[in-house]
């Protein structure tokens, strides 16, 4: 085995899901700013794509292990080579991939430690998973975060309607909300930055190290740091339109006041996690407070269907990526030409996936009917909405 | 094996924060909304929006804006501290 050619596969993979990676998640601060209308698509887009690359600077501190614990690495457990990053990395994609298309947020980390864990899987066998840190670091927190986020976002949805309310029959003012929405999705796209294009430094360095390439306990160098800020800004940029008509239309209809309440539990929530030691999913936080924020508002409803989907989809995250993730790494077991052909059936996939997604192109001329904010066109908005449900 | 007491504290953390800052801001809206006085005349008879209108500018006192603007500030204040927060750089 060519040692050179796997590690170079590896780094275009990793780049690559740092790619779906960003463009998964734009979704999760610029859904709600594009519905209420508070940023046009492309502004959004935009601000998300700066700051997550601005993000990616910021914080370099990547993870000493690839698999956050999930995979008993190291000393007495698993050597994680670079053949079964490779194939969990094609599980990763494959996953980010087909639920994008079928416009479903789910966590991107979920689906890299999924794909991971089938190929260790394969590689080493059962023993290889550490069934403990796979419930508390995955398991628990699948509920944990979406309910959280949740309750907290209906409370911060009721508190700013009531606190705005008026009986007189004289304007509230809840427009306003609006300029409110461009900070609170920021924040968001900025925590999003500093954590995320990280996951893919640390795949990148790790690998580089495990090859020799690199010596252990280094931080990842400069091209590498850059290459992932590019990756996952780029793909923050293209921005995943069918997630973003999901988290934006598909959930509920926000309104300006839900958004920013919405936007704003979220940015608690994963600031609060991320520094009080129990690590959610940005995703999945997201997804919960737009649910939280539509059941807050009177006179919304929440569709629950989209809702149940989407839980379908975290359900499956981990064993499908998994599942993929194990294939190729049957296949990447043959040597030289499993890794090749690996290669061709995975960008294959890729090319399958975006030759699909075109026969119904969502982008952000159609992602989300935004209501004209400066027409009273409200009529026109509900009649149109109706058309876009994907 | 499950850490819930860490949980406990970042659901109290998050819905502390989040309707800290919410209210504040809302608060602001509230202020810069505040009724003209009574000689202003009658409420305006354009069409009222749940959700979008802005604000009536006619006969807010100053008290009211001074609020609005303070309210505003201390939720921008929340904003910068969640900056904070998110780069490494700023708290080590």
């Amino acid at each position: 085995m060519d040692l050179t050619l796997i590690v170079l596969l590896v780094i275009v993979l990793a780049l690559f899901f740092d790619f779906t990676n960003g463009f998964h998640d734009t979704a999760n601060a610029m859904a709600t700013p594009i519905a209420t209308g508070a940023l046009k698509p492309k502004t959004a887009v935009l601000i998300a794509a700066i700051l997550n690359l601005v993000g990616a600077f910021l914080s370099t501190e990547v993870a000493k292990t690839i698999s956050g614990g999930l995979i008993n690495e190291g000393d007495g457990g698993v050597l994680i080579t670079p053949e079964m990053i490779f194939a969990g990395l094609i599980g990763a994609i494959v996953w980010n991939l087909l639920t994008w298309l079928y416009g479903l947020p789910s966590s991107s980390s979920h689906a890299l430690f999924g794909g991971l864990i089938g190929a260790a899987l394969v590689g080493a066998g059962i023993e290889a998973i550490n069934g403990g840190v796979l419930l508390s670091k995955i398991l628990i927190p699948m509920v944990a975060a979406p309910l959280t986020a949740g309750v907290v976002a209906f409370t911060a949805t009721k508190v700013a309607y009531a606190i705005t309310r008026r009986h007189d029959g004289r304007k509230d003012g809840r427009g306003r909300f609006r300029h409110a929405q461009v900070a609170s999705s920021s924040l968001i796209a900025l925590a999003h930055g500093t954590n995320d294009a990280q996951k893919t430094m640390g795949v990148i360095t790790l690998t580089l190290v495990a090859a020799n390439l690199q010596d252990p306990g280094s931080g990842p160098q400069l091209w590498v740091i850059v290459a992932c800020a590019l990756a996952i800004a780029i793909g923050t940029y293209s921005g995943g339109w069918r997630i973003i008509r999901t988290m934006g239309a598909g959930l509920t209809q926000v309104k300006p006041a839900q958004g920013f309440a919405a936007e704003t539990s979220t940015a608690a929530t994963i600031l609060a996690s991320t520094h009080l030691g129990f690590a959610l999913s940005t995703t999945q936080v997201a997804s919960g407070s737009v649910i939280g924020s539509g059941l807050g508002r009177r006179r919304s409803s929440v569709r629950w269907g989209t809702v149940g989907r989407i839980a379908t989809g975290w359900l499956f995250t981990l064993p499908a990526a998994g599942a993929v993730g194990a294939i190729a790494a049957v296949i990447a077991h043959l040597g030289t030409v499993g890794i090749l052909i690996d290669s061709v059936l995975g960008f294959g996939f890729i090319l399958f996936i975006f030759w699909r997604s075109n026969r119904n192109r969502v982008d952000h001329s159609n992602a989300i009917a935004v209501p004209d904010v400066n027409r009273a066109g409200r009529a026109v908005h509900i009649g149109r909405k109706k058309g876009v449900r994907s | 094996m499950i850490d819930w007491m860490s949980f406990v504290i970042v659901f109290v953390a998050s819905i502390a924060s989040a309707i800290t800052l919410v209210a504040l801001y809302s608060l602001g809206i509230r202020f810069l909304a505040t009724p003209a006085r009574v000689d202003a005349g009658p409420a305006p008879s354009v069409p009222r929006d749940d959700e979008d209108d802005d604000v009536d500018p006619l006969g807010r006192p100053s008290w009211a804006t001074i609020a609005a603007y303070t309210c505003f500030a201390l939720s921008a204040a929340g904003v910068l501290f969640g900056i904070y927060l998110i780069v490494p750089a700023l708290h080590g």
